[in-house]
This record gives structure tokens, sequence and C-alpha cells, in this order.
């Protein structure tokens, strides 16, 4: 460097200062271009939500907030209610927790305390290969394999065991449709098994292994283990982890299509046929004649939106609460 | 106090390992290179991490900076090249001069700067590429040459750290199959072939094993010959073996900078004395 | 009982239900499996991928449909692929830690939690009723949309495993940030980013939902992406809900094409996800 001369020196400064001035406008465009990247994620959702609102407009003006808790629902005279799809997605999704949830459980404790090392990952790949089959795979099963089977086996037998008690008899009355609620929300009971197992594997595997240790240590069951350290350990995680199921099962579309029996009425009979929100829309949109039918199915979306968005809420603030431990 | 005859500070010559050392640290004395004038330091959270730092580091010449972990010397050469503009919040005051300009103006070049002043961290950190692109990618990021002109830069800069023979014959494998040692001189190599003038090394052989940390300081002795070198250590062997000046830092302030030789054995400070001969820290 | 023998017998019991959970779940993947080799593998013939959708009583295939929804797929994808690196590169690189970032993720992954027929409403508010009919475009948009968030996410993820020592040292060298990121921080991080990219295709492939109003159905052989096209989930739904043998039968076995598709391509992406980890 001390050898060259003053000119040569001048020329190399100025050559760098060149590369430099290319460099700042290269990194100022990739910042740019990583930004408006994300800002496009921001006003899809943005749009998402504008256009759900926009376009719903003309069933709650015509209907009012009643619309909510309106149960008619008759396209032939334009009047619309969301209460039925409402209640279906609450119920179907109920149902499928109340399966699902156990069961997730279980799998989870298998694959963390007892399943031999050996065979950990492929059961545990293959139960996560449920999430990979399509939804509506899901729902041409439920409709050809499982509805048969509930409807000549699984139903009668729950209306002639349950159907005459008092009280919880009339969840199990009416005829064995087959299809209906509580297929629906089996059908989504298993779609759902690998979300939720995924995330308690995932938040068992947090607790510290010395913990976990000192406490068979003391002698315990592995069934202590779990129910007195692993459990509520890990509470809130798994809170987390029926939350992000229960998203899911929400917001199911095609596996419910097939399975729901798409009627607008509600009845207490879980056998009974129903509908969902996500099953309304998708049965009716492209046959909705007029505005104000095409409206409501959007508000129904719009309603479908805000449930799915505070149950995620919730179960982000849930699961940020454990990682914050 | 007595020092074993090894660790010695290298004011008379090196003659480590058989290796011929054509030139004496400090036979001479260097003029400056780095500048550090009244510089103060805080991290994002308000702590106050360097107080009042004045020191001067001379070309061609290895400068050691020592003390317990969090005194402030990692972060202290974090500032030479402006690596913790990388994180926000992070506040300095006071100036470095790099040859007389100072180099905390908001206007300066980063990566200018960075290429002149290298550096060298903790764990080797080879990129994801064939030996051969670890070091050309720095090369060409500021010049454009020939292929030929390029693979006698690669050559050079894996000759200059004694890592051409054992890697020669692998260029276009990947860096990453390297050992630890090797990834380390393949990092150093890369830092020395975009020519830089001061080479920055954060802890260079703190993740090494005893051989290769050997290797890798008889080949900072050998880079004296050509950069203004600053390492940071905690091995207070390695600081005596390799440095003709030595920083002794204690809870971010400067206690004693002197030649390493004085540092070692006569320290002004009692804190010093402490902390190489072993009492604290 | 002692209390050891009640302790121990609560244990087993226990064991016993859990491991009932996971043959519960095994026995569902089997079902499901074995169901779809069962009533699809007759469907298997070389004309079911060369004969177009045919009308109900006479012969066909899904040739039309396989290509549809390979079509859409391929553009949703090249849509989303490079938004997506580049906007979890925003999120993990140049906003990590602030507040705009934060709010920005949590807003990527309500788009990733949304129900994907709510993002088929989207599509058709925004591109079918302005242009006034369906077409395959829409359709690729709202799978895009769908595997938008999923990429983005992963890419945040996968950058974050890269170590920041890697970031230091590309820096430096004086190498400008869109040169670390390019040579060096995605080079690190491009097989977990493949495997974001593998899951969105798996993911989007499989949707039905959201092509129901946006690239409709198609019965005849079309490659104009402005026009409704065939795709194989929405003739699935479309077939197996109609009371036609034959069109049932080709429902299943688009059913049997579509899953052993994703299933494979989700092994793929987990076999390179192993990869990176070992």
């Amino acid at each position: 460097m001390t050898m060259m001369t003053d000119t040569a020196l001048n020329g190399s400064r100025a050559r760098a200062e060149a590369i430099s001035r290319r460099m700042r406008q290269q990194d100022r465009l990739f910042f740019w271009l990583t930004w408006g990247s994300a800002t496009g994620v921001v006003l899809v959702l943005l749009g998402v939500l504008v256009s759900l609102l926009w376009d719903s407009l003309p069933a709650f003006r015509h209907f009012g907030i009643a619309f909510i808790w309106t149960e008619r629902w008759s396209p032939a005279k334009d009047i619309f209610g969301a209460l039925a799809p409402i209640y279906g997605t609450l119920v179907t999704s109920a149902i499928a927790m109340v399966i699902g949830v156990p069961v997730s459980f279980g799998i989870a404790i298998f694959l963390t305390e007892i399943c031999p090392k050996r065979l950990r990952r492929p059961i545990g790949t293959a139960i996560e290969l449920l999430a990979g089959i399509p939804s509506i795979i899901y729902g041409l099963w439920g409709f050809f394999v499982l509805a048969p089977v509930m409807q000549q086996v699984v139903q009668p037998f729950l209306i002639n065991t349950f159907g005459d008690l008092p009280g919880i008899g009339i969840l199990f009355s009416g005829a064995p449709y087959g299809i209906g609620l509580l297929t629906a929300g089996l059908v989504l009971a298993i779609m759902i098994l690998p979300f939720i197992t995924s995330v308690s594997r995932d938040v068992f595997n947090t607790v510290p292994v010395m913990l976990r240790e000192s406490a068979y240590g003391m002698g315990m069951t592995t069934w202590e283990v779990v129910r007195y350290i692993i459990i509520p350990y890990t509470r809130l995680g798994l809170v987390g982890g029926i939350m992000v199921g229960l998203g899911r099962a929400l917001g199911e579309t095609m596996a419910v299509t097939f399975v729901i029996g798409n009627s607008h009425h509600i009845r207490a009979s879980l056998l009974s046929p129903a509908t969902t929100i996500s099953a309304a829309i998708a049965n009716e949109f492209a046959e909705a004649t007029s505005p104000l039918y095409t409206s409501s199915l959007i508000a129904l979306g719009l309603i479908l939106f805000f449930i799915t968005f505070s149950v995620l809420a919730l179960a982000k603030w849930l699961i940020g609460r454990t990682e914050s431990f | 106090m007595n020092m074993p005859a090894d660790t010695q500070t290298p004011t008379h010559g090196f003659d480590l390992q058989g290796q011929a050392q054509t030139f004496v640290q400090g036979d001479t004395e260097r003029p400056a290179k780095v500048a550090v004038k009244n510089v103060d330091f805080w991290y994002q959270n308000g702590h106050h991490v360097l107080k009042g730092i004045d020191l001067e580091l001379r070309d061609k010449t290895v400068t050691a900076f020592i003390g317990p972990s969090g005194c402030g010397k990692s972060t202290l050469l974090r500032i030479f090249n402006r690596m913790y503009d990388l994180y926000p919040g992070q506040k300095v005051s006071g100036e470095v001069l790099l040859d007389g300009r100072n180099i905390l103006s908001p206007s300066e070049d980063l990566n200018q700067l960075r290429a002149k002043v290298g550096m060298v961290f903790q764990k080797p950190t080879p990129f994801p590429m064939s030996i051969y692109e670890n070091i050309a990618f720095g090369i060409r990021l500021y010049e454009k040459i020939s292929k030929a002109d390029m693979n006698n830069r690669v050559e050079q800069a894996l000759r200059e750290t004694a890592l051409w023979d054992e890697v020669k014959d692998k260029l276009h494998q990947s860096g990453l199959g390297l050992s630890g040692g090797q990834q380390q001189r393949l990092c150093i190599a890369r830092a020395v072939a975009v020519r830089p003038e001061v080479l920055l090394l954060d802890e260079p052989a703190s993740a090494l094993d005893p051989i290769s940390t050997a290797k890798i300081e008889d080949l900072i002795i050998k880079l004296a010959n050509d950069y203004c070198i600053a390492i940071v250590t905690h091995n207070m062997q390695q600081a005596a073996r390799t440095s003709l000046y030595t920083a002794f830092m204690y809870l971010g302030e400067l206690v004693e900078f002197d030649k390493t030789e004085k540092i070692f054995t006569a320290p002004t400070q009692q804190r010093t004395n402490d902390y190489v001969t072993g009492r604290f820290g | 009982m002692s209390i050891a023998s009640r302790r121990y017998r609560r244990n087993r019991i226990a064991m016993v239900l859990s491991a009932g959970a996971a043959g519960i779940g095994l026995f569902f993947l089997a079902a499901i499996l074995w169901t779809l080799l069962w009533k699809g593998l007759g469907a298997i013939r070389p004309s079911i991928f060369l004969q177009m959708t045919p009308p109900p009583g006479s012969n066909g295939g899904l040739g039309n449909a396989i290509f549809g929804s390979l079509a859409m797929t391929f553009v949703s994808i090249l849509i989303a692929t490079p938004i997506g690196i580049l906007a979890g590169t925003y999120l993990s690189e140049y906003a990590r830690g602030s507040k705009i970032g934060e709010a920005a993720k949590f807003i990527n992954d309500v788009l990733l939690s949304a129900p994907s027929i709510i993002v088929g409403l989207f599509v058709y508010a925004v591109l079918v009723v302005p242009f006034g009919h369906f077409s395959a475009w829409s359709g690729a948009i709202a799978l895009a949309v769908i595997a938008l968030p999923v990429i983005n996410r992963t890419t945040q993820d996968m950058l974050q495993l890269v170590p920041n020592s890697l970031r230091e040292a590309t820096a430096a060298l004086g190498a400008p940030r869109w040169k670390s990121m390019t040579f060096v921080i995605y080079r690190s991080a491009w097989s977990g980013i493949l495997t974001g990219v593998l899951l969105a295709i798996a993911r989007v492939s499989g949707e039905t939902a959201p092509l129901l109003f946006t690239a409709l159905n198609n019965q005849y052989w079309s490659t104009d992406m402005s026009q409704p096209m065939a795709n194989l989930p929405v003739v699935i739904f479309q077939f197996a809900m109609s009371p036609y043998d034959d069109w049932q039968r080709l429902a299943w076995g688009g059913a049997l094409i579509i899953t052993v598709a994703i299933l494979a391509l989700n092994i793929l992406a987990r076999s390179l996800s192993g990869r990176r980890s070992s």
C-alpha cells in the first residue's frame, strides 16, 4: 500500500467510493423489497377484513345486529339469520374438542414418556401425517365410511342406551341419519389430533430433565410424574395447544360440508343434521341468487373470522406466557 | 514475581518452533494506526460498559486486551469496526481515529470501514460454501479480478495462514468439513485475503485445542509483520506470547496500558498485578 | 389393597389408555389410507391422467383437473415464495424485537390461521366480481394467499436459527446486508426454507374451499388462466357428491392421487428438515 503512487491511491479510493455507493443503493433496494413484502402481508389481511366488512354491510343494514341471533334462513323469502350456522360451528367444535383433546394428550404422553425410543420417530411422524391429509379426503372418508358406520352401529346404540334417560336423552334422540353434528364433530376430532398432539409434545419436552428425573427419583410412577409434574408445569402451553386445535376445528370447511347435512334448523339432538358457517358458505355461495343472500353468507364469514381470530389471540397469549417462564 | 522464561514478552524477536522470523515486533517504535480518544459506550438497556477509554494501537504490532469477563474488552474491539451498529439502541461517544479519520462519525461508510478493519471471532464462522469461495467471497466484494489472479490471492491467503498444504487438494469442498482449528485459520485467511489494515481477533483460540491454539498464536505473531492487530484474550500466556502492548481492563475502565513486558512483570496498578498473578478474575 | 399396588394399578391404567390413544390415531390414519387404496386403486389407469373429465355415464379421466391443480399450485407458489421469503427476511432481520415487527408477525399468524374459505370469499370479492367471471388466476391467487403466511413464518423461524456470529462475520468483511443475506444467510437456512415451501405446496394443493368460487371448475381441457379451470379438489368434491357411479369412482381415484402426492411432499419436507437437524 505504501508503495502506491498518489495517483494510484486516489484512483483506488475513487473506485472504492463507487463500489460502496452501489452497495448502499443495492442495500436500500433490498431493504425496501423486504419491507414491501412484509407490508404486503399486512395489506392482504387488511384487505380480507375490509372486503368482508364491506360486503357484509347490506346484510347487517337489512337485518341489524339481530342477524347474529336469528335462526330463520329462508333463501326463497330473502330472510337470513346466522344463529343456526353459529350454533353448528360451536357444537361441532365442542364435540371435536371433547373427543380430540384427551386422545391428543394421550398420544403426547405416550410419545414422550412411554414409547420406546426406536418407535418414537415413526409413530410421531405417522400421527403428524394425519395433518398432511387434505380436508376433502376427511370429508370423503367421513361421508362414505364413517357416516354409514355411525348410522348403522353407533347412533342406534347411543339412541338405545341414552335416548330414554332424562336430561341428556334429548342429545341422543331422533332417527339415525348417519350425518349430522356428531359425525362432523368426530371427523373434526380426528383432524385436530395431530395439531394438539404436536403442540403438547413440544411443551412436554420443555419440562427440564432435572425436574423429571428428580420426580422419578422420588419413586413416582410414570403416571404420577405426568399428572403431578408435567401437566401442571406445562398447563398454559397445553391450553395454547387446545386453542390451536380449536381454531382449526372452527374454520374447517370441506370435511364438515360432506357430513353435516346442511340444515338451517337448530335441534337439540347431536344426531340431527345441521350446518356450520363454513359449510353454509361452501354449499350455498355459488348458488346465492340475491345480493342479500350473498351478503348474508359473507357476513357469516366475517363472524367466523372474528371467532377464529379471538381463539388465535387467546392461544398466542397463553403460549407466550409459558415461554416467558 | 517471577515469570517463566517462555512467557517473556517478545521484544527480542521470536524463534518459535523453528520458524524463521524475519521481523521483530517493536524493534522500532511504529506509528499509531488507531487512536482511541475518550470513548464511552452504553448498551441498549443503558448499561455503561466503557468509560473514558484512551489508547493507541500501533501499526504492525500486536496489542492484547485482557481483563475479567464483562470488563468491556470485546465491546471495545467491536467499536473499531463499528460492529455494534448491527444492533439498534447502542450508544457511543468519543473518537476513534483510523489514520487520523474519526470512524465513529455518522457519515462513515461501514462497509468500507469493515473491509479495512477485519475481524475474527471466538467461534469459527466458516460460510456455508467451499473453502475457495469462503476466501474469494470477501475479495470479490471490492475487487474485480481475473480467475488466475483470484486463484493466486486465495492461495496466498491460505499460505499466509499456513493452511495451504492442508487444504490445497480440497479447495472446492465445503469449509464446514474442516476441523475447528482449520476453520479458524480459514476465517483468519478470509480476513487477511481482503488486505485489511487492522485485524481484530476476539478470543480467536478460546474454542480450540492446545495444538490448534499454538498454531493460531504462531500465525498472529507472523501476521504482525503486516497488520495492526488487536487481540482480546482470556489467556494471559497468550497475551504475553503474542503481544507487544497489553491493555488491562476492569469494569469498563482501562486500568493500565503499557508494554506487555511491563504489564506482566512490573505493573504500576495493584489491580493489574492481582489479575496477572491470578489473584482474581 | 395397599397404597403401592393401587398406585401401580392406576399407573398401568393410565399407560394403557395413552397407548390406546396412540393406537386410535394410528388406526384412523390406517383406515383413511386403506379406504383410499381400496376405493381409488381401481380407478388408477393411464386414462385417468390422459382423458378429460367426462359427462355422467361415459368414460373419462382427470387429465384437465390434474393439469389445473398443477398449474394453479405452480403459479401460487411462484407468487408466494419470493414475497414470503422477503417478508420473512424483513421480520427476522430488520424488525426483530421491534414493536412493528411483533405486530406484523402476529398479523401473519392471523392470516396463517384464517379459515381458507374466508380467503376464497376475499379473492372472490376483489378478483372475481370486478372481472365478472371466475378464473384460474383468481384461484391461483387465493392459493398464494394461503401459501404466503406459511412461507413467511418458516422463513422467519429458519433465519432465526442462523447464528448471529455468521451475520457478524459477513459484515466484518465489509459485505453489504443484501450480499450477506443472499450469499451466506439464505445458504445456511436453505433446507429449512425449502421445507417451508414444500409444506406450503402440500397445503395448497389439497385446498378445496378457496377454489369453489374462484377457479370454479371446467369440464374441458383449458390452459387459459383467465378462464375457469378444473382442479382436483373441486372435481373430487363435485363427483363424490354426485349420484353417478363412474363419477364417484373417478373421485376416489383423484383422492388417492392427491393424497399420495401430498404425503410424499410431506415426507420429503420432513426428511429435508431431519437432515438439517442431524
